[in-house]
């Protein structure tokens, strides 16, 4: 086990590392000014047009370049937005928390309601409430999600006014306003984001954990516990359920890049101030750097989610280890 | 023929002649003919999806929409299975050292998210043309055909009838031309289908937020986002545009789906 631990997260640092290198080579290599967002239209002399690529170090070679990168990635250092003039990790930092606050509240769902309904669904195939059930994530799962959060938006912000259009706080909450009322505002802004986000993927686990309990309802020792008088709700739970829940581990590694694009287009239709808007931003701006740097960030996030994904399947089914 | 397929082909066949006869039939979808009380109508006769905040005849532009949308993926995809059956049957037609460096290749890159890759190519060059997008659309989704093919390639590096071919001499290149080729195609050819409706939404994702095809050229995402300052006021400026996306995502699903039932069968 320590040794498979040790391989594969030296095999997860290397992916991450070759990703992030085929972005900082690509960008070398693409046409197109690297300045683009620092000189736009503006009428540039040759002489400022130098001293400015000597500045950004952008008339270096390409060794050199992916050498520097290297080296500052290393030590925790990115390089410094073109369009903000900050280094690249600050930014980072600042949009971080909005963005886990709302992947993680997205994954909690997942696996609390999702894994519930995927089972309930997989026990009651043919109810009502069962294809009720399916037909919606299968709606939520055809809408994309800009347009699931439009929809949302026109309904519940715009016509009814129960919740804000966008944004991550009221702005006009008062600064000194107690616990309970900043806890308040923050549920009000998340409650449209997050439903749109559960609304565009519960499909997937709710599917993976249907099919994982079709394969154990009908089990050996399902039939022998059923047979001994086990009650329906203990057998479903106990017998039933736990050794469906081994497959739905691997999903975590299969949602990260989902969520990742989710969060791009989720996040720009509530100006939610996360990595999303601010990677959508920089390209706009062409701020390569900051593309660059919030690019790493997510492939990182990929390679460690599907890490864990791995080592969590191998501690829930220790027979892989043997293998 | 099979329901699922039969939607599928109603769905993506009432789509293309959308496309194909729809501009004949339609206005202008950048003419803006009356900036002054006509702009904002809900769906009439003579606007059948009514006009939007320019005046601009929704339906006309929902049809040119068609047009860029299906033509950029349809053009991604065909470039993505070009690439990615060559490299698949090269990675896993060859032995040694380059089948394990282009193994590693492939999957160095499926980890990466396609978005990711997308924005930092398109912060380093800028906007791009509907053919541009179409090609690096094709040029990030191969990979995962690559591994396909490479896994169907392998397998049937092994089967009997390879065997027979490499017993009578065939060339190595003729083997996989002309007898791994067409059973490596197969899965190819459900995940190119399946494509479609990833790289649709993609491009409507990066129009959406600003970075796809620039306006007034009309798109799908284009106008989805053109529509969030008017949702309350003319839904059908989101729920036209929106639905077509529906439409065309599912009918690639449906059909992919039935293909996969035909030419796989056994998987899922």
């Amino acid at each position: 086990m320590t040794h498979w631990l040790v391989r594969r997260t030296l095999d997860a640092a290397l992916s991450t590392l070759g990703g992030v290198l085929l972005l900082v080579v690509l960008v070398q290599v693409l046409p197109g000014d690297p300045l683009a967002a620092v000189i736009r239209d503006f009428p540039t002399d040759p002489a400022t047009l130098t001293a400015l690529r000597e500045r950004w170090g952008t008339d270096l070679p390409l060794g050199t370049v992916v050498a520097r990168f290297v080296g500052g990635a290393l030590r925790g250092d990115l390089g410094t937005s073109l369009a903000a003039g900050r280094p690249v990790t600050t930014v980072l930092a600042e949009r971080l928390g909005p963005t886990l606050l709302l992947g993680g509240l997205t994954l909690l769902v997942h696996f609390t309601i999702g894994l519930a309904l995927g089972l309930w669904t997989a026990l009651h195939p043919r109810t009502l409430r069962a294809r009720v059930i399916g037909g919606l994530t299968l709606v939520g799962y055809a809408l994309p999600s800009f347009v699931i959060g439009l929809i949302l938006v026109w309904l519940f912000a715009l016509t009814w006014g129960w919740f804000p259009p966008a944004g991550y706080s009221d702005p006009l909450l008062a600064s000194d306003a107690g616990l309970g009322a900043v806890l308040l505002d923050r549920v009000r802004h998340l409650a449209l984001p997050l439903t749109t986000m559960v609304l565009a993927t519960i499909a997937v686990p709710i599917r993976h954990q249907r099919a994982a309990v079709d394969e154990t309802r009908e089990a050996p020792w399902v039939v022998a516990a059923r047979a001994r008088g086990v009650s329906p709700a203990r057998l479903a739970v106990h017998h039933i359920w736990r050794p469906a829940l081994t497959p739905i581990v691997t999903l975590l590694g299969l949602w990260l890049p989902m969520l990742v694009g989710g969060a791009v287009f989720v996040e720009a239709v509530f100006a939610w101030p996360g990595i999303g808007t601010l990677i959508a931003e920089a390209t706009a701006q062409r701020d390569v750097p900051m593309v660059v740097g919030a690019g790493a960030l997510l492939i990182l996030t990929v390679q460690v989610g599907s890490l864990l994904a791995d080592l969590l399947y191998r501690v829930v089914d220790p027979a892989q280890d043997a293998a | 023929m099979t329901g699922t397929l039969r939607a599928g082909l109603v769905l993506g066949g009432g789509l293309v002649l959308l496309a194909i006869v729809g501009p004949w039939i339609a206005p202008d979808p950048l003419a803006q003919p009356d900036l002054i009380t006509g702009t904002l109508q809900s769906p009439s006769a003579t606007h059948w999806f009514g006009t939007d905040q320019y005046s601009r005849d929704v339906f006309a532009r929902l049809a040119a929409g068609a047009r860029a949308s299906l033509g950029i993926a349809v053009g991604a995809v065909v470039v993505a299975t070009l690439l990615g059956t060559l490299v698949g049957l090269i990675a896993g037609g060859a032995r040694g050292a380059a089948a394990e460096a282009l193994r590693r290749a492939i999957d160095l890159l499926l980890g990466l998210p396609r978005l990711v890759v997308l924005l930092v190519l398109l912060a380093a060059v800028g906007p791009l043309t509907p053919l541009s997008l179409a090609l690096v659309l094709g040029a990030t989704g191969w990979p995962a055909i690559a591994r396909l093919v490479r896994g169907e390639t392998l397998r049937l590096r092994e089967t009997g009838f390879v065997g027979a071919a490499r017993a009578l001499g065939a060339s190595p290149l003729r083997i996989l031309r002309r007898d791994i080729l067409p059973g490596a195609m197969a899965p190819a050819l459900v995940a190119a289908t399946l494509g479609i409706a990833d790289a649709i939404l993609l491009e409507a994702g990066l129009s959406f937020i600003g970075l796809g095809i620039q306006p007034p050229a009309p798109t799908w995402g284009g106008m989805i986002l053109e529509a969030r300052d008017h949702i309350a006021s003319a839904p059908w400026l989101l729920l036209a545009p929106g639905l077509a996306l529906v439409v065309a995502t599912t009918a690639a699903t449906l059909i992919g789906d039935a293909l996969r039932h035909r030419l796989l069968p056994g998987t899922r």
